[in-house]
């Protein structure tokens, strides 16, 4: 075999040991943030790949551990974006997810149907939120990320991520209110 | 709604920095409305940690993770190779194209100027000078001005 043939096949596994790593510690994360923001197993699915397939060919060029978990989530973020404006933004999500079949309640003892309604009615408001809003929250529950984080990812001050939160979660409560009456 | 309200939710969030956490923290047990608004934040934190990992994770993380594989085990070449050469050759039939056109039109100029359509009259019983192949006889000016 030619020495070259030979490097350039381990260079590829080298590099794909390197995807797989990046592969398992942040696709988790990333495919937590997308079905928060689309509420669809799809979706989430569909987007986390196709971020995971820029990683893969321009990984290169891109920066190592916090700059890449950036730009992956940034990557995640305008993909998940691009899938809310095509399909028409929260209306028809919401309009999707109370299509979509109810949850199989038939053996769960009165406490747990209470528990799957709540989060159910969490999940549905938390769609009603303005994306900006809905953003900065899920970054902020669901990934953990320091105001600070949040502000680099999304190209906005760490002040304007605090009236972010605040407002996210002020209109929560008001939609969660809504649907409890 | 006062600007230092979005402490509240910095607070709840534990985002707010010594000292002034002890300063929001005094407002919260002071302050009705600052009450109110810190249960409220704090009861949207908690329902939100409520919505655990989707059960699909698992599955989707296997599933992308397989057809990842299988877009790898595609050259990476060979997924930008057609539309490499669709916008080579393109680009070839624009060059081909435009350097085509300019060589037709200069093509067009240049016949016109150098074969020219000339039309003389001679006198009547004017018979043109052949050699014994048909061909005209080549006449000097010297032979022309005399004629």
């Amino acid at each position: 075999m030619p020495p070259f043939l030979l490097f350039s096949i381990v260079t590829e596994f080298s590099a794909y040991d390197d995807f797989s790593k990046v592969y398992e510690t942040w696709f988790p994360l990333l495919y937590r943030i997308v079905y928060r923001m689309t509420a669809r197993e799809d979706i989430s699915e569909e987007v986390v790949q196709e971020a995971f397939i820029k990683y893969y060919e321009r990984r290169d060029v891109l920066p190592k551990d916090e700059g890449l978990k950036f730009w992956l989530i940034r990557v995640v973020r305008n993909l998940a974006l691009n899938y809310e404006k095509r399909k028409g933004r929260e209306r028809r999500a919401v309009e999707r997810h109370y299509h979509e079949p109810k949850l199989d309640l038939g053996h769960e003892g009165e406490r747990s149907v209470e528990r799957k309604e709540t989060i159910q009615e969490v999940q549905h408001a938390l769609l009603q939120l303005p994306y900006n809003l809905r953003i900065v929250l899920i970054l902020k529950e669901y990934a953990g990320f320091a105001y600070a984080e949040i502000g680099k990812m999304l190209g906005i001050t760490e002040g304007n991520v605090k009236v972010r939160v605040f407002r996210a979660r002020n209109q929560l409560a008001q939609l969660l209110g809504e649907e409890r009456s | 709604m006062k600007t230092d309200h979005f402490l509240i939710s910095a607070h709840v969030d534990h985002e707010v920095e010594p000292p002034w956490d002890q300063v929001v923290e005094q407002k919260i047990a002071t302050d009705p409305q600052w009450k109110e608004e810190w249960e409220r934040q704090k009861f949207i934190h908690e329902k939100l940690a409520q919505l655990a990992d989707p059960e699909s994770l698992e599955k989707a993380r296997e599933t992308v993770r397989l057809r990842l594989e299988a877009l790898r085990s595609t050259p990476r070449a060979s997924r930008h190779f057609d539309l490499n050469w669709v916008g080579l050759a393109a680009a070839a039939a624009v060059f081909g194209l435009v350097v085509g056109g300019f060589g037709f039109w200069l093509g067009r100029q240049t016949t016109g100027a150098s074969v020219a359509e000339v039309h003389v009259q001679l006198p009547s019983g004017y018979t043109v000078p052949l050699n014994g192949n048909s061909q005209l006889i080549k006449m000097t000016s010297f032979e022309g001005g005399n004629r």
